[in-house]
């Protein structure tokens, strides 16, 4: 029986063909060429080759977003992969029923709108008025200058990040650990392994796609951060935590310098497609991928 | 003996610690409630407070509606998200359905071509379609946020695991009763894909309603404007003196993507896991 495969496969895939071909990927070819012109959606295309490239590996404020992007990235990478692995194994000891209560509440603070909280936790943050600082002072400690202070903004935007974002680790790594042979636990209580070595040896090794995989979206995540610098510090202070993506935003839509904006764009592009190759060729020498 | 009292003490080290995360995972939100409803003059004073205290200032919400068309800012949240997650669903699931139910050549490109469209940042898209939507006379409309959502390839995986699960068997009796592949799918496998369905939509449905750098790009009209960049607005409007009308504004922003997430946050999660699923 002929049932025109070919047509009907055409068919079905049609309105997919077209809006990703309009909307993303003839875009995606559309921001290589703007990236070489200096246009700035009033004067017609005028091309300048290569220079907006060049302008990106010369230009210090370029390269200093990026110091700053890879900073901060490098700092919330971390700390969501260990509190979120803590968080886990806390969240394992206990029944099904509390196990699901606890995450749910952990969980939820990543389903809410960036936007929405960021603007609350800006007050959170506040040097005087601040719920934190109070906190602190009631400890007897000094205010912290959260968001006033070039050091103390990563800060301020990690502990942002772990409370908002921390969720996804954590579930991601609930449901590895729930993969783990319950025998091989056994097996270890058997012979007479302690918890930190039944860790060191069952759980880490185990665990290490999770982590590979948590790592890899956590990496590419951190590096297009936007919102959480855009509504904390609005990237200050000075320029102190104006991630590439704030930064081309002003570049294109305060400067409307779209020509060097796209090769901004294109740049982290490559980068993020480059944490995705050294990722998946890293993964292969110390990832246990066989889960029994 | 000791052992049992160690593990005794472990348990309950572990529980204080648990319960120690769930309440600062929770404190933040209980301040945005309770200082939401605190006299705006006061609303900064210290101590803050966690639980509402009498008197319950309701006038702050009132106000959110008052200085700002908030109740349009909703309707464009919704109307956006909701068409996008629908006609997105849509698509992705004829898609789906081509990939697993119809035999062709060329599949797995087609598949990794769809795929690696969850590896492109929005940053590198958004500069061309900005000019695009602005020649087309799109830019603050609600066309311009819901055109780029009805890509999200995340949806096309889902439906396509799921699909590949159900049985040739299915097509083939509904083909010899003289079905044709649109009834098929129709009929036959969107219902049974349902719960991919729900978890897709939920999460496409979050991921719309939460964007705001889209809407910060297309959008500066007032009227065409959705809840994150109202709230943006709201900020710059009352930041200042009233932060209690403020947080009463971050407070009712965040009530859809709670109840998303107080009704389906099974799905949800199992949604999470099958995407971490293809590493």
């Amino acid at each position: 029986m002929k049932r025109h495969n070919g047509r009907d496969a055409a068919l079905f895939l049609a309105p997919t063909a077209v809006t990703y071909a309009v909307f993303l990927y003839i875009p995606i070819v559309s921001c290589f060429v703007i990236a070489m012109s200096d246009y700035d959606i009033l004067s017609p295309l005028n091309f300048i080759g290569f220079s907006n490239f060049k302008r990106l590996f010369t230009y210090d404020r370029t390269l200093s977003t990026y110091l700053t992007t890879f900073k901060l990235a490098g700092m919330v990478v971390i700390l969501h992969t260990i509190i979120g692995l803590m968080m886990a194994l806390i969240v394992r000891h206990f029944h099904r029923r509390f196990q699901s209560v606890l995450r749910s509440i952990y969980y939820l603070p990543s389903i809410l709108t960036t936007a929405s909280v960021a603007i609350a936790w800006r007050y959170i943050f506040h040097s005087d008025l601040g719920i934190l600082n109070y906190f602190l002072r009631q400890l007897g400690l000094s205010n912290i200058p959260w968001l006033l202070d070039p050091q103390w903004v990563y800060g301020s935007i990690a502990v942002f990040s772990v409370w908002k974002f921390v969720g996804g680790a954590f579930l991601y790594y609930l449901i590895g650990l729930e993969t783990i042979p319950e025998s091989l636990y056994e097996a270890a209580k058997i012979d007479g392994a302690g918890s930190v070595s039944t860790f060191r040896h069952i759980t880490l090794p185990m665990l290490t796609p999770t982590i590979f995989f948590v790592v890899l979206n956590l990496c590419i995540g951190a590096t297009q951060m936007f919102d959480e610098p855009f509504f904390l510090t609005g990237g200050g202070p000075g320029d102190a935590s104006r991630t590439v993506n704030l930064f081309l935003y002003e570049v294109a839509y305060k400067e409307f310098n779209f020509g060097y904006a796209s090769a901004i764009a294109i740049s982290l592009f490559f980068v993020l497609a480059i944490f995705t190759i050294v990722q998946v060729k890293a993964s292969n020498k110390w990832v246990t991928y066989d889960r029994a | 003996m000791t052992v049992l009292n160690f593990s005794k003490i472990r348990k309950g080290a572990l529980s204080l610690l648990a319960l120690a995360i769930a309440l600062l995972t929770l404190l933040p939100i209980l301040w945005i409630a309770a200082t939401s409803l605190r006299e705006p003059s006061i609303s900064m004073k210290l101590p803050p407070s966690f639980l509402p205290k009498p008197p319950f200032i309701w006038e702050n919400y009132a106000q959110v509606f008052k200085s700002l068309p908030f109740f349009l800012y909703f309707r464009n949240s919704f109307v956006v998200a909701v068409v996008a997650t629908s006609v997105q669903l849509i698509f992705s699931a004829m898609a789906a359905f081509a990939l697993t139910r119809i035999p062709w050549k060329g599949k797995t490109p087609v598949f990794l071509v769809i795929l690696a469209a969850m590896m492109v940042p929005a940053q590198v898209t958004i500069i061309p379609l900005f000019i695009v939507m602005s020649k087309l006379h799109l830019i603050n409309t609600l066309y311009s946020l819901i055109l780029p959502a009805t890509v999200y390839p995340l949806a096309v995986f889902l439906l396509k695991q799921f699909m590949a699960t159900i049985p040739a068997s299915y097509d083939e009796a509904a083909h010899i009763d003289g079905a044709g592949r649109g009834t098929v799918f129709w009929k036959i496998i969107l219902p049974m894909v349902k719960p991919s369905l729900t978890v897709a939509g939920m999460m496409h449905f979050l991921f719309v309603w939460n964007d705001f750098f889209r809407p910060l790009i297309f959008i500066n009209s007032q009227t065409k404007m959705t809840m994150p960049l109202g709230l943006h607005v709201l900020q710059g409007f009352m930041g200042a003196g009233s932060i209690s009308i403020v947080l009463a504004g971050v407070l009712l922003s965040i009530i859809p993507p709670f109840l998303i997430f107080m009704v389906g946050q099974k799905y949800l999660m199992e949604g999470m896991a099958s995407g971490g699923i293809k590493g």
